[in-house]
Formats: structure tokens, C-alpha cells, sequence
């Protein structure tokens, strides 16, 4: 869909292929996103460590547990199925009408 | 929205807009002077751009000016969003006490048509629509000129500083009119530098107003009044003013609006008396110029290309200033604007006087 403003104006374009600009767009909202997240992971971290909580030594050293090496294993498959080019249902073949008419 | 994603949102945007600002912009240029060299001689406008908007360099360099600004106003950490949800409990700011009578808004205003066309800045809704559009300007201009720091109070300080040296002895209980006072920014230098001063700002934006009144008043400020009016049509009083500024509004109106408020300035001025303005408008070469079309067009500010058409001394000259003078300003002690090698607005000084 495209990017509309109040009265469904399209959004400008710099790029050749205007996907192009809207893949931009979602790096860098991304980029955004993940700003806002390390900040807040800064804080907590901070937090912890004042509070001596957590030390500095126990956040570098310490590893993800099994589950949840398992969820970053899960993220990780989601991302490359999402590349992978293919339909998650089943759609219909070209000649579906000449089967079923 | 919580304050802290908000802040650390904008954060990140203001990050990389200061890249954009020195890398990009001064990629850009070097490859326009290496060009430049390698022709033999300087690049015209159409040179450049068949030069650089096929290049990716530009085109990311573009996108980003756009998108970067897109985001800090309407992103998931957008200033709209959060002032939009804070809608309530940011109106105090909006008000003080003294703030009403320091404060004229008229019933029914009619917006212009060329006002109501774009939202400017890409602020949505414009500066004017909403009940936040004033704070929402406010917080966004703190950032308009990355290089500045956050206050960017210097600007205005420096300008008026320049002004009231420069337009000589003027009554203690001068009247100065601030013609798209906005939020105050722009005015509040004068009323702390011209203490005895009688001070009119006005601006067609009602929440832009409503923040600089209650600013005034709870800076004790007395003589001061902020009027919601039209800059081509004040209603102040014919020789009324001894003083008429501006700061970046010329390039907010179409070139008739510019006309329009130069005569008005000029019939409510004293005889003597001088109009000096700040915008944009000097520029250094070809390449300035394609960069501030590209800004015009990308950052929703369609008549600043206008204006860099318009020939202002002759425009002013038309409606009878005399000593007009149109000069490079520098918003900050360190830069000099023939040779600042990033990114920055073509300030120029618009200086003009009523025969006495
Ligand atoms: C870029 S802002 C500058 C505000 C202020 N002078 C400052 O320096 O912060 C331009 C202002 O001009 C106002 N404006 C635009 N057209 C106007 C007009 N015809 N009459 C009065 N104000 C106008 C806008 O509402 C806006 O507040």
C-alpha cells in the first residue's frame, strides 16, 4: 500500500525503483526501533549494576539459557522464511479453472 | 508513547540528521567541485542536476532529508504522537497567569488558502490545526539547525542584537512589531533587549500565539501583546511602528503574500522608520541553489524556491524602501557563510528604510 498522506497523497520518491524508498523506510524505522531498545537495555543495565544486582562481569559473561537460545533460533528461521520466496498456504495452480470449471 | 522511548527516539533522529548535515552534504559538494575541476569550470544548475540525481549518493542524501524529518514528526516516536497524547496535561503550558491579557485571538479567523495547502515542515496539521501545534513547533525547532545545539537561541539573540545596533537611536518606548512571531522566538530577544519597548508580535497560528503570551507573562514581560492577524493586513494603525521584523517568514508565503506584506509594513512604519528581516536567500553558488530547491520541495516549504526567484531589493524598492540591503548572516560566532563546509540555511539580513 502506499505511503498517503492526509488526502492520500503519495509519498515523494528518490530512487529509481520507488520499493527502493520504501525499503528505506523500514530500515530505518527499524534503526529507530532498535535505538529505543538499546537505550532502554542501557538504562536497565546501569540500573542493575548501581543497584549491584547484576554485576558488569555476570552481563558479559552470561549466555542465553537452552530456551532461550531456542527463541533466538526461532527468530532466526522466521527471518530467513520470510526470504524464502514461498507461499505459506496453499494457493491455486495456473490451470486450477481447467480442473475445476 | 513512554518519555523515554520519545526521547531516545528523537535522539537517535537528531544523530543521524548531524551525520547527514556534515558527511553526506559535504560528499555531495566535493563531488560537485571535483566535477567542476575535472570540466574546467563551475557547474550551472541543469549541470548539476544531470550530474547528481542519478547518483545514489544524492538520492540517499535526498531520502533521508525527507524521511528524517517525516519521522520526527509523525514516526512511532513522532512529536506529533506525543503531544498529541499528552494533549491534556501540556494545555498549562499554555497558559499562565497575565498570559489573556497579553494575548488578542480573533473570532472566526479565517485561515489563507495557501497557508491551509501544505503542512509546512511536515509538521501534520501544520502549526496552526491543533490544540498542541504550538509545543509541537516549539519542541521541533529546538532541533531545526543540528549544528546549534539544542537552544538555537543564538540565532534570534545574534539577529536582534544585529538589528537593534544597526537601525540607530530608537525611542525608549519604541514600537517594534514582529510580523510570523510564532512562538515567541523570535520576539522574545527584542523585549529582553529593548526592556521599555511597546512590542506587538503576530502570526496567523492561534497555539503558536497562545505559547508565546503565556511565555511573556511568566516572564513578567509588560507591553507586549501577541495578535492573532495576517502579515499582509495587521490592522496596526498607519505610522504606528518604529520598528518591523521578521524571521523566517518571507519564505513562507507565496511571492503576492511577500508584496502584500511589504507594502503593509511599509504604511505602518514611522517615516525613518526601518523593516529588517531574516530568511533565506543569498546563496553561494549553483549547488546551494539545487540543495535548497531539493529542501524547499522535500521539507514542504514550496514557496522558499519562490522566493530565491524573487528579486526582494527591487520588490521592496517598488513599494518606496530606500537603503535596502540584503546581506549574509552568520547564526553563530564560529561560522563564516562563504566557507562553512556543511550543510546550513542561506541566512541573509533583509535590511529596508521608510524615507523620513
Ligand atoms: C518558520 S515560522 C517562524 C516563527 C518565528 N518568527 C521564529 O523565528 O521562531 C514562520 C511563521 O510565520 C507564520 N506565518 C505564515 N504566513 C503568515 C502570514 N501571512 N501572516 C502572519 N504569520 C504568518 C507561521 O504561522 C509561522 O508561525
Amino acid at each position: 500500500m502506499a505511503q498517503t498522506g492526509q488526502d492520500g497523497q503519495t509519498e515523494q520518491h528518490f530512487f529509481k525503483d520507488p520499493v527502493q524508498d520504501r525499503l528505506m523506510a523500514v530500515c530505518m524505522t527499524l534503526a529507530n526501533e532498535l535505538w529505543v531498545t538499546r537505550s532502554r537495555l542501557m538504562t536497565l543495565e546501569t540500573l542493575l549494576a548501581e543497584k549491584q544486582l547484576v554485576s558488569p562481569d555476570e552481563l558479559a559473561t552470561a549466555g542465553p539459557s537452552t530456551d532461550q537460545q531456542a527463541a533466538l533460533d526461532n527468530f532466526a528461521d522466521a527471518l530467513i522464511a520470510a526470504l524464502n520466496d514461498r507461499q505459506a498456504s496453499r494457493g491455486a495452480e495456473a490451470d486450477i479453472l481447467k480442473k475445476f470449471s | 508513547m513512554q518519555e523515554q522511548d520519545f526521547l531516545a527516539g528523537q535522539a537517535f533522529l537528531l544523530a543521524m540528521k548531524k551525520r547527514w548535515t556534515t558527511g553526506l552534504y559535504s560528499q555531495l559538494q566535493e563531488k560537485c567541485h571535483l566535477q567542476a575541476a575535472h570540466n574546467g569550470q563551475p557547474l550551472q544548475l541543469a549541470d548539476i542536476r544531470t550530474f547528481l540525481e542519478p547518483d545514489p549518493d544524492y538520492q540517499i542524501f535526498a531520502w533521508l532529508e525527507r524521511h528524517l524529518q517525516k519521522m520526527k514528526y509523525s514516526g512511532p516516536y513522532g512529536l506529533a504522537p506525543y503531544h498529541r497524547e499528552r494533549t491534556e496535561q501540556l494545555s498549562a503550558q499554555l497558559t499562565a497567569e497575565g498570559a489573556a491579557e497579553r494575548l488578542e485571538l480573533a473570532d472566526d479567523f479565517e485561515q489563507p488558502a495557501y497557508y491551509q495547502a501544505v503542512d509546512i515542515h511536515q509538521q501534520p496539521g501544520g502549526v496552526w490545526s491543533e490544540a498542541v501545534s504550538g509545543l509541537i513547533y516549539e519542541r521541533g525547532a529546538r532541533t531545526t539547525t543540528p549544528m546549534l545545539g539544542q537552544e538555537h537561541r543564538d540565532l534570534h539573540d545574534r539577529f536582534a542584537e544585529l538589528v537593534l545596533e544597526n537601525v540607530g537611536q530608537l525611542p525608549q518606548r519604541a514600537a517594534i512589531l514582529d510580523l510570523g512571531c510564532g512562538f515567541g522566538k523570535s520576539t522574545r530577544p527584542f523585549w529582553e533587549l529593548a526592556p521599555e519597548a511597546i512590542i506587538t508580535g503576530v502570526d496567523l497560528a492561534a497555539p503558536c500565539l497562545q505559547l508565546a503570551a503565556a511565555e511573556a507573562a511568566r516572564a513578567g514581560r509588560q507591553n507586549i501583546l501577541f495578535r492573532q492577524a495576517d502579515a499582509r493586513d495587521t490592522g496596526c494603525a498607519p505610522e504606528s511602528q518604529d520598528l518591523v521584523t521578521s524571521t523566517m517568514l518571507l519564505h513562507e508565503m507565496p511571492g503576492t503574500g511577500l508584496r502584500a506584506m511589504l507594502a503593509e509594513s511599509f504604511q505602518l512604519l514611522k517615516p525613518g522608520g526601518w523593516a529588517v528581516h531574516l530568511d533565506f536567500w543569498l546563496l553561494r553558488d549553483a549547488f546551494d541553489r539545487f540543495i535548497f530547491e531539493g529542501h524547499s520541495q522535500r521539507n514542504n516549504e514550496p514557496f522558499m524556491r519562490a522566493l530565491f526567484d524573487m528579486d526582494v531589493k527591487a520588490e521592496a524598492e517598488a513599494v518606496g524602501f530606500e537603503a535596502v540591503e540584503l546581506t549574509a548572516f552568520a547564526e553563530d560566532s564560529n561560522i563564516d557563510p562563504e566557507s562553512w563546509p556543511f550543510w546550513r540555511f542561506p541566512w541573509t539580513v533583509f535590511a529596508m528604510q521608510k524615507p523620513a
